[in-house]
């Protein structure tokens, strides 16, 4: 690390102003945004030295004007009150809510750079750290990723107060808990990890603790960084923390026992544990009617098993089980592979990088593209490419199928390609045989996975009817009287719940 | 390091076990074989032992313009897989056998013995056990399947869906599989009776259709069933599905006709001594589907009148196909035989030797029990 970065324990240098700012001013060389205000107060028998320094375009400039220069300038301090005289501008002069009194430089650099103003004061070492963040912000808006059709609208922006202030306007207990961490030796990125505390596993908690403890990096930018970092299961393509840029999502799930991190700069909350159920459940599942939502839930379920399986089976039917395939849709593949060159194990896998391709393309490209695009992929790809014999129609449909299910569970995204691809060279080598025995591979994989400590599948082997309330299907509110076993030790969700309303 | 040996051993072990011996290893395109739709078996030319035609499925185009057709193979060889392989000589796709529907058999195949052509099936690999066995009385199985398809593009299909319904909803012949044909024929005290197949001249052109049954005695046939003794032999052997009866006051009298819904059967054989005897007790339970006659059967004789004549109907047509299966072919169809190995081990081992001559003088005992359920109008008829 560059020790020039480093001013653990450094003071400011001394009581005379002057001096002080050329110390601070020497700090910040070739930073242009960097303002430094002198002022100086006449109202009593001497002049008194002030001086404001700030980073331009981070600080609210209304306020500096109304609620520091002006008390500042206009408050008549009594004579030769040498080193009070910063006490007396933090106590009786300045109209400022979050005014701090330090002389260490750390804190100072930390300061100006996060939009607050330091304001020295003659005759003082120590100086005032004033809190005039103005900078401007993305504004609460429903992020594009989770849209929902009906429920809360409110996502996180990129400022971690913002989104703790998101979280707190709704569990609004002194039991919500928020521990403030930095990371990044220099983004100096702040996180805050939010639990409920009577219901949390603390097991969980300590283990997310010790392993953020590790982190070592030098800039963190995005939960990602840190999610790879602290990962179970770091070679794996499944998902063993949670993401989201929803407060609603973030606020259910720390009612259910599970830990939250924010991270500040980014919309994206992590969630831990995150068990495998939870790529299939979606905020709005709780917000419609439950038989709605029951189906919904089933239909991703069947969509990722199609999006898994179809061009496996496809492959393995085609290729080496003909016998299985009832006679007239045999006669309808044969008709339509005559003519095709390339063998069905090799057009599905084409078919299928083109399809990733499109995927691709569509989400790199600008959004006024995406006409375009479609356009072509679907003139282009499939109409053109049957017509002129490279592939036969039912790889198209079928591809069209693997595709249209797996956007369905965007969440499971990555396993799916993966994983698709793995289960297509087993059927290509063992027939249905693979197939079944792919599936083993990624089943065991699955049960193995733990994510903090908690099996990632307890869902599919725990006993107990309450644990599968919210998982194949989504019981009613009332129906849900406590928590998954596995989640959190404070079980009970409705006391004297549990009974039909009406 | 032990450890990392062991299960590379393992997964080697896994993989070799899963190659070698699982049945669908290898990896072959559709287009590269030809489909084999169903396949006639007739007695071979210039001395060979068998003369098999092969309906196939000829497609061509793709997409909407696809063309779909029967394209005929014909074969002689000494064995039934000799007879196939040798289609390559003139083919370059291998025949497929797994889509084959049905196997028609010439009389005089059938008459020489059907064992053969089961052995194969049973062994390869390919051919399903579900497979319709039929009997052509043409001379020539072959003749059957060059008729041209009437519905759908396949005759083969054409006649194992006709199979399907003649079954369930008349009654003139009954589908039997090759794995029931195999169990039948593997079993003490019945004979087999396949569904027979003849061409017919329409205005339109030829067709096919089935007539009645052939019975076999072994593996061997020995004579023909009628499309109207069939029926009741379904309901002596309990196979009704459905299918109509015809009744009326007196015997072979057609005014009334009665649609078959639930029928059962029980036969318990009687034996004392040398002699032996059946007790067939049908229960069936039908709706009244039409009447031909001026007057009104129903209303004017009452329902318990036109239940009996069903049940006498019922009753003379098993007494006279037993009969007639006794004189004319003496092969125990209806699984008498079976019934006592079933129920009396020991008198079966006593009466076995000696069926060939207690089935031809055993005597059956029929009674029948037909209830109409519905008769088909909600208030009386007009004019009436």
């Amino acid at each position: 690390m560059n020790t020039s970065d480093s001013f653990a324990g450094a003071k400011l240098p001394s009581d005379r102003i002057e001096q002080n700012i050329r110390y601070l001013r020497d700090l910040f060389t070739d930073d242009e945004t960097l303002i430094f205000r002198r002022l100086v107060n006449e109202k009593g028998k001497q002049p008194l030295r002030f001086c404001l320094i700030y980073a331009d375009g981070m600080v609210n400039n209304r306020l500096i004007n109304q609620d520091v220069i002006r008390p500042v300038l206009e408050f008549l301090f009594k004579p030769d009150e040498g080193e009070a005289l910063i006490d007396t501008v933090q106590l009786q002069a300045m109209f400022s809510n979050d005014a701090k009194k330090t002389d260490s430089v750390e804190e100072l650099i930390q300061g100006i750079v996060y939009g607050d103003t330091v304001l020295l004061a003659e005759g003082c070492q120590q100086a005032l750290i004033l809190n005039t963040k103005g900078f401007t912000l993305r504004s609460i808006a429903e992020p594009e990723s989770e849209r929902v059709i009906c429920g809360p609208r409110e996502g996180f922006n990129e400022s971690i107060l913002t989104n703790l202030s998101l979280l707190r306007r709704k569990i609004r207990t002194q039991d919500l808990k928020f521990k403030f961490l930095t990371f990044g030796r220099r983004t100096k990125t702040k996180a805050c990890i939010c639990y409920m505390d009577s219901i949390v596993n603390h097991n969980v908690l300590t283990e997310l603790e010790r392993r953020l403890e590790k982190i070592d990096i030098d800039g963190m930018l995005d939960t990602n960084y840190i999610t790879e970092n602290i990962k179970d299961a770091s070679y794996s393509a499944v998902k063993t923390i949670g993401t989201t840029e929803r407060p609603d999502v973030v606020a259910a799930k720390l009612l259910e026992g599970r830990v939250a991190l924010i991270l500040d700069g980014t919309p994206v909350a992590l969630t831990v544990p995150y068990l495998f159920i939870e790529h299939f459940q979606a905020d709005e599942d709780y917000y419609i009617n439950y038989v709605f939502s029951s189906i919904d839930r089933v239909l991703r379920f069947v969509a990722f098993m199609l999006s898994l399986i179809s061009p496996a089976v496809y492959v393995a039917m085609v290729t080496f089980h003909q016998e299985m395939l009832p006679t007239p849709l045999l006669m309808s593949i044969f008709t339509s592979r005559q003519g095709v060159p390339f063998p069905t194990a090799l057009e599905v896998t084409m078919m299928l990088v083109v399809f990733e391709m499109l995927r691709e393309s569509g989400a790199r490209m600008p959004g006024i593209m995406g006409q375009t695009l479609s356009i072509v992929g679907a003139l282009v790809i499939g109409q053109a490419a049957v017509d002129a014999k490279i592939v036969s129609a039912p790889v198209v449909i079928v591809v069209a199928l693997t595709g249209i299910c797996g956007l369905m569970i965007t969440r499971l995204k990555g396993y799916l390609i993966i994983h698709r691809f793995f289960l297509l060279l087993c059927a290509c080598v063992l027939g249905l045989y693979g197939v079944l025995l792919g599936l083993l591979v990624l089943l065991s994989g699955l049960f193995g996975m733990t994510s903090f400590g908690i099996p990632i599948m307890p869902d599919v082997y725990t006993r107990g009817l309450q644990n599968y309330k919210d998982t194949y299907i989504r019981a009613p509110w009332w129906m849900m009287i406590k928590r998954p076993r596995f989640l959190s030790g404070n079980r009970v969700r409705q006391s004297g719940g549990g009974k039909k309303p009406q | 390091m032990k450890k990392t040996v062991k299960i590379s051993a393992l997964i080697l072990e896994v993989i070799l076990i899963l190659f070698t011996f699982s049945g669908c290893w290898n990896y072959h395109e559709l287009e590269t074989y030809s489909i084999v739709s169903g396949i006639a078996i007739d007695k071979g030319l210039n001395g060979y032992k068998y003369h098999i035609t092969f309906e196939c499925i000829k497609m061509s185009g793709g997409g909407a313009g696809a063309e779909i057709e029967p394209l005929l193979l014909e074969e002689d060889g000494n064995t039934f897989f000799d007879t196939v392989r040798s289609t390559l000589r003139e083919s370059d796709k291998k025949l497929y056998f797994n889509h084959c529907k049905i196997a028609i058999l010439s009389p005089e195949i059938a008459k020489a013995g059907i064992k053969s052509l089961i052995d194969w099936v049973q062994r390869d690999s390919e051919p399903r056990l579900t497979m319709d066995l039929l009997v052509s009385r043409e001379e020539t199985a072959g003749d059957i399947l060059r008729v041209k398809p009437q519905s759908g593009q396949i005759l083969s299909y054409q006649i194992a869906g006709t199979l399907d319904e003649v079954t369930g909803y008349y009654g003139s012949s009954t589908g039997v599989q090759l794995y029931e044909a195999s169990d039948i024929l593997n079993t003490e005290g019945i004979s087999l009776v396949l569904p027979a197949i003849e061409k017919k001249k329409e205005a339109s052109g030829e067709t096919v259709q089935f007539s009645g049954g052939a019975i076999f005695k072994g593996d061997r046939q020995i004579g023909w069933l009628a499309s109207n003794s069939n029926k009741y032999y379904d309901m002596v052997r309990d196979k009704v599905k459905g299918g109509l009866l015809m009744t009326g006051p007196t015997p072979g009298s057609t005014q009334i006709c009665l649609e078959i819904r639930k029928s059962e059967t029980n036969v318990t054989p009687v034996v004392s001594g040398q002699t032996v005897s059946a007790q067939i007790q049908v229960q069936m339970k039908v709706s009244y589907a039409e009447q031909d006659s001026e007057k009104d059967e129903l209303t004017q004789t009452g329902i318990d009148k036109v239940e009996e004549y069903a049940e006498k109907t019922v009753e003379y047509g098993i007494e006279s196909v037993v009969k007639e299966v006794q004189q004319n072919d003496n092969s125990d169809i209806f699984g008498f035989g079976s019934h006592i190995y079933q129920n009396n081990r020991k008198e079966w081992e006593r009466l076995s030797p000696k069926w060939h001559e207690i089935f031809k003088t055993m005597k059956v005992n029929v009674e029948a029990e037909v209830e109409i359920e519905n008769t088909g109008l909600s208030r009386a008829k007009a004019g009436d």
